[in-house]
């Protein structure tokens, strides 16, 4: 069974720039949320086996719904996908339990490749 | 990857980014210091930051790189640096330079990069040394309203794809419709003929709700006025009030791209030439505020635009002895030329009553070419004026323009159309009654001699047979008013008209194509271009 994802970007343009990625890479992508407080809600919902998770959103930013999910459910992988000069951010991401990190602009290949990282991960305890 | 359809996505998207940004400024100029302000300043943030991170996510540096020094040139200002004019300025100009870059990703799949001088502009005020970070703190705790989930963008190719595909349906169900009248196979089967009315019924709807999607409010890029006319009024130390109504209009997408350059244009040339300044107004004992009025209404399937200002208006003169000057007119003829005439002149290529010292309005376009712009959706652009009291531009558009009446006409044995929002009358015609001088034909209606026209060799078919009756359809454009002489009119219908094919658009004298309910493709003649000199 294909592992199944959710997108999370303020951008529609991103979100279908992954869907299209993971779809072609055999993900499945099971549902797309605008912002943290979204991603949240979705998460819940539909308890996908990752996350691509943007940083800057509106409402509610990648890095503290990344928190919110981590405390709530610490096996969560999530993958933060960020553009360039985001750095603090990044590491910000990565201490709050970020699995790994894609960065625009991303190929195809990139992304799949973190996607298969993540997923191989061992969850956290 | 479909990278055709990620960069159109992205075009529209960061165009509605720009848009918002646009109101933002407008926002700031007017209130620099309320809440309206704080939520503008937090809408620049999002929209710059947004465009930053999607063209990055096609490879466009060229536009992220400038969305990313925008953003470090703003960081002050997030932190209650004060906006000032000269801040105002370059986020206006900023707009602008995203435009050109985003047409050029239109145009040539990449943009340009950034203009020569943002490397100097986009250095931040003295002042703490920050990090290039957005502060994600303030961002995350922005309440904007998520009802983003009330609306979709979609893909303009998308909907004309879809329109084209409703356009065919409608001349399927047609063509059914005709079959069955023609058919005595129907006869005794009631049902089917309900079945067959209900369905032309919710084609019709489907239709009309079709070409409400194709629609938007004007408001977009009416918005954007204010901004530019303020800009310029505070350069040019000229007071301005600037007033919109109807910006609520609702005008078929592609007209609203076609619409922006001229209608920027004729408020430069407003503010510019039209406003005086506030002494010289004072002097003549007008108010030294000047005021311009830019009005949208809707007149059945018409656009009425107009702008209006209470300048210094036109020096009808002035005009007369440039066009003297540069050969337009010989001086006997430009004196007894009457203003409305003179008028018109103004769009010709070149002419303008005063030298373009400023050159703010000029932008290397002048009137003529927004003639030309308003010509290209089938629309007319006129002015008035008196001395010393202001200038009134008039613009009149037909609506939608994926659907439109038209004349169906036949010339020896050919089947074209002409728009009939520009034919006045119909006159059925024989040889005897049109009067000859040399090659030229006249029909004399109420003493006037009306020009005529023979279409057949207009458009490279053969002249009729001398005896042949015939019919006149009179058509006005530029205040010139001619006779086209038909064999037949055939019909007046509601058709969808597409544009002009690129291969067909050298031909010069279509204005599209018209698909006739029976699926049939004619040309849509262009009255202008066809009373106009042959090219």
């Amino acid at each position: 069974m294909s592992a199944r994802i959710l997108i999370v970007d303020d951008a529609l343009l991103v979100r279908e720039m992954l869907r299209d990625i993971l779809t072609e890479g055999g993900f499945e992508v099971v549902g797309e949320a605008r912002d943290g407080i979204e991603a949240l809600e979705r998460f819940r919902e539909l308890e996908p086996d990752l996350v691509v998770l943007d940083i800057v959103m509106p409402r509610k930013s990648g890095v503290d719904a990344l928190a919110e999910l981590i405390a709530e459910r610490p096996d969560a992988k999530v993958l933060i996908c960020s553009a360039l000069g985001q750095e603090a951010l990044i590491e910000e991401a990565r201490s709050a339990g970020a699995l790994g990190f894609i960065v625009k602009p991303f190929s195809p290949g990139d992304v799949t490749a973190a996607i298969r990282r993540a997923l191989r991960e061992k969850p956290r305890d | 990857m479909n990278l055709t359809r990620y960069r159109q996505l992205f075009i529209d998207q960061a165009r509605n980014h720009l848009e918002e940004m646009g109101s933002a400024l407008i926002a700031l100029e007017r209130d620099p210091g309320g809440q309206e302000a704080t939520d503008a300043i937090a809408v620049l943030f999002r929209m710059v930051h947004s465009i930053k991170g999607t063209a990055a996510s096609l490879g466009f540096d060229a536009i992220s790189t400038f969305a990313h020094r925008l953003e470090d040139w703003l960081d002050p200002v997030r932190d209650g640096a004060p906006l000032d004019c000269a801040k105002l300025d370059l986020l206006d100009d900023a707009i602008g330079e995203f435009e050109r870059m985003l047409a050029g990703v239109s145009r040539d799949g990449s943009p340009p990069p950034a203009g020569d001088g943002w490397e100097a502009r986009l250095v931040r005020d003295p002042g703490p040394v920050m990090s290039s970070e957005p502060a994600t703190a303030q961002e995350a705790t922005e309440s904007d309203a998520p009802a983003i989930s009330a609306s979709v963008s979609v893909a303009a190719e998308k909907l004309d794809r879809f329109l084209a595909s409703v356009g065919e349906l409608m001349q399927h169900q047609s063509r059914f419709e005709g079959l069955h009248r023609a058919s005595p196979v129907w006869d005794g089967h009631r049902e089917l003929g309900d079945e067959l009315e209900r369905m032309a019924h919710a084609v019709r709807e489907l239709r009309r709700r079709c070409l409400e999607i194709r629609t938007t409010p004007l408001r977009g890029r009416l918005g954007r006025l204010p901004r530019v006319a303020a800009r310029l009024a505070r350069d040019l130390g000229k007071q301005l009030e600037l007033e919109i109504s109807g910006a609520e209009v609702e005008v078929d997408r592609s007209l609203l791209d076609a619409l922006e350059e001229p209608l920027l244009h004729l408020l430069r040339n407003a503010v510019d030439h039209g406003i005086e300044t506030p002494e010289e107004r004072e002097a003549q004992g007008k108010d030294p505020t000047g005021r311009i009025r830019v009005r949208a209404a809707r007149a059945g399937s018409r656009l009425r635009l107009t702008l209006e200002d209470d300048g210094r208006g036109i020096d009808v003169d002035a005009i007369r002895a440039r066009a003297v000057e540069r050969g337009l007119l010989p001086e006997e003829v430009a004196e007894d030329l009457p203003p409305a005439r003179v008028f018109e002149l103004v769009f010709e290529a070149g002419l303008s009553s005063r030298e373009r010292a400023g050159s703010v309005s000029g932008r290397g376009v002048g009137l003529d070419a927004v003639r030309r712009a308003i010509e290209a959706q089938r629309g007319t652009v006129a002015l008035l004026s008196r001395a010393g009291q202001g200038t009134r531009c008039e613009i009149d558009l037909p609506l939608m323009v994926a659907l439109q009446r038209v004349l169906v006409l036949e010339i020896r044995g050919e089947v074209v159309a002409l728009p009939s929002t520009s034919v006045e009358s119909v006159v059925a015609v024989c040889e005897g009654t049109l009067e000859r001088s040399g090659d030229e034909a006249f029909f004399v209606f109420k003493d006037e001699p009306i020009p005529v026209i023979d279409l057949g060799p207009r458009v490279g078919l053969s002249a009729p047979a001398a005896d042949a009756d015939s019919a006149l359809v009179f058509v006005e454009s530029r205040g010139l008013r001619v006779g086209l002489r038909v064999d037949a009119v055939i019909a007046d219908r509601e058709v969808f008209v597409r544009r002009v094919p690129a291969v067909l658009e050298p031909i010069g004298l279509l204005a599209g194509v018209a698909i006739l309910p029976s699926g049939i493709p004619v040309f849509l003649l262009d009255p202008g271009a066809l009373i106009g000199e042959p090219a």
